[in-house]
């Protein structure tokens, strides 16, 4: 397969999904391998097509992102669940009290639609969404738009892109290996994620198993407050979460605890 | 079907069934409907099917074939096999979409070509695999990675025509 073909193939290819064990990627996937090979007899790297992958990637996921956030209106559900058992509902003739009781029904419904409506608005820019959100996007491979193993390179690009880039690092981050960054958007703010490598072995096709998470801390209501890192697993990653500097601070491992700790 | 129950079915797809339904129609109201049809639909005759592991692919058939018939498409969309696609495919630049927002990338969406745009939300949406999607659009495979290619390059032009005339309607205000 040449690079062109592995292209065409590619060009509908979804990183961080199971299209990554879908058969009719493999063979195109493995030649885009950009990581130097573990053995000497292994071909080397094809810079060009890797390159392009980590292009398409970097861009797929950009506009992944935006479906995602399509808000979903928070009456929905109930709506469907309502509507939906309307055809096997029986037709009672309604007395005057079950009239009463129906209005009272109906009020408590408004409420508790009113209440979650609220409850759900205010969530958006809350501290676990945002560190929900960051550990979703680790979890999503070949998201980074620089890669490079000087830190000078990555603060120069972050800083270009008006994200935070006056960040201080933690003593045991500062020893990992930088691989790159990318600049998020949390509720229209950017973020800073720096990437890191710790030295142990990586999955096939992975460079990353630290990530650092930076915003401006008035950028996101609530969590924690000070220097003393929150410390909680989410999704596959543990995380510890902290402010310092005017700056919110979440790092993500794939570890354990006693890994991460380590990082802070 | 000896499955789940509907208010757990509901729970589980009304959302990725709500935003393939957004990314079609582009309107909240429509959208609404189109998914409540769906689950309407399923609390009538889901009992037929058989395999639980068909669910997904089920509702965003009937959503998706609501979706023509709300459109009142007579004619079938052509079969284009792979290898007659486009060559090369221009990148969005991260940077370019990350300033946009997703109604700006979903009114792209709405610009691609109409029987392309399915294919494309379903693809963005990651519910599903190229099996599953084939399953929903009723076409192989290969025609669906074809109207992708097709879809996923005029969206991409789209989008970079939208940043550039943002940018200078930007220039001319400031």
């Amino acid at each position: 397969m040449n690079n062109d073909e592995a292209k065409k193939i590619l060009a509908v290819y979804r990183p961080g999904t199971a299209d990554r064990n879908d058969p009719a990627f493999k063979e195109a996937l493995e030649q885009t391998k950009s990581f130097p090979p573990k053995e000497r007899w292994q071909a080397p790297p094809d810079i060009e097509l890797a390159n392009w992958y980590h292009e398409h990637c970097a861009s797929y996921l950009s506009v992944q992102a935006k479906f995602f956030k399509i808000p979903t209106p928070p009456a929905l559900k109930d709506r469907i669940l309502a509507g939906s058992k309307t055809p096997t509902a029986q037709i009672i003739p309604l007395r005057p009290a079950v009239f009463l009781w129906a209005a009272a029904a109906l009020l408590v419904l408004c409420v508790s639609l009113t209440a979650l409506f609220w409850r759900s608005h205010g969530r958006e820019d809350d501290f676990d969404t945002y560190r929900t959100r960051m550990t979703r996007t680790a979890l999503q491979p070949y998201g980074m738009e620089l890669q490079s193993h000087d830190l000078q390179s990555i603060n120069a690009y972050l800083a270009g892109r008006k994200a935070p880039a006056d960040y201080v690092l933690p003593d045991g981050v500062s020893r990992a290996q930088p691989v790159g960054c990318a600049v998020l958007q949390w509720q229209g703010k950017p973020v800073s994620m720096l990437c890191f490598h710790s030295g142990q072995p990586l999955p096939a096709g992975e460079q990353t198993d630290i990530w650092l998470f930076v915003i401006d801390q008035s950028s996101v209501r609530g969590g924690p407050a000070a220097r003393l890192p929150i410390v909680a697993q989410v999704k596959k990653l543990m995380t510890a979460a902290w402010t310092q500097g005017g700056k919110m601070y979440v790092l993500a491992a794939a570890g354990d605890e006693e890994f991460l700790r380590k990082y802070f | 079907m000896a499955g789940a129950s509907f208010d757990n079915i509901v729970k589980q797809y009304y959302e990725p069934l709500y935003k393939f339904a957004f990314s079609l129609t582009r309107t909240e109201a429509d959208a609404c409907d189109l998914t409540q049809q769906t689950f309407y639909v399923w609390a009538t005759k889901g009992h037929q099917l058989r395999d639980d592991s068909k669910t997904k692919t089920w509702l965003f058939t009937t959503l998706h074939r609501s979706f023509l018939q709300s459109r009142r498409r007579e004619t079938r969309f052509p079969h284009q096999p792979l290898n007659e696609m486009d060559d090369g495919l221009p990148f969005t630049d991260p940077v370019m979409v990350n300033e946009m927002d997703w109604e700006q990338v979903l009114g792209a969406l709405g610009r691609v070509e109409e029987s392309y745009q399915a294919a494309v939300a379903l693809f963005y949406l990651e519910e599903c695999s190229y099996k599953e999607i084939a399953e929903i659009l009723e076409v192989p495979i290969g025609t669906v990675k074809s109207r992708l290619a097709r879809g996923l390059g005029q969206l991409k032009k789209i989008l970079i025509q939208t940043s550039r005339s943002g940018r200078i309607g930007k220039a001319q205000h400031e």
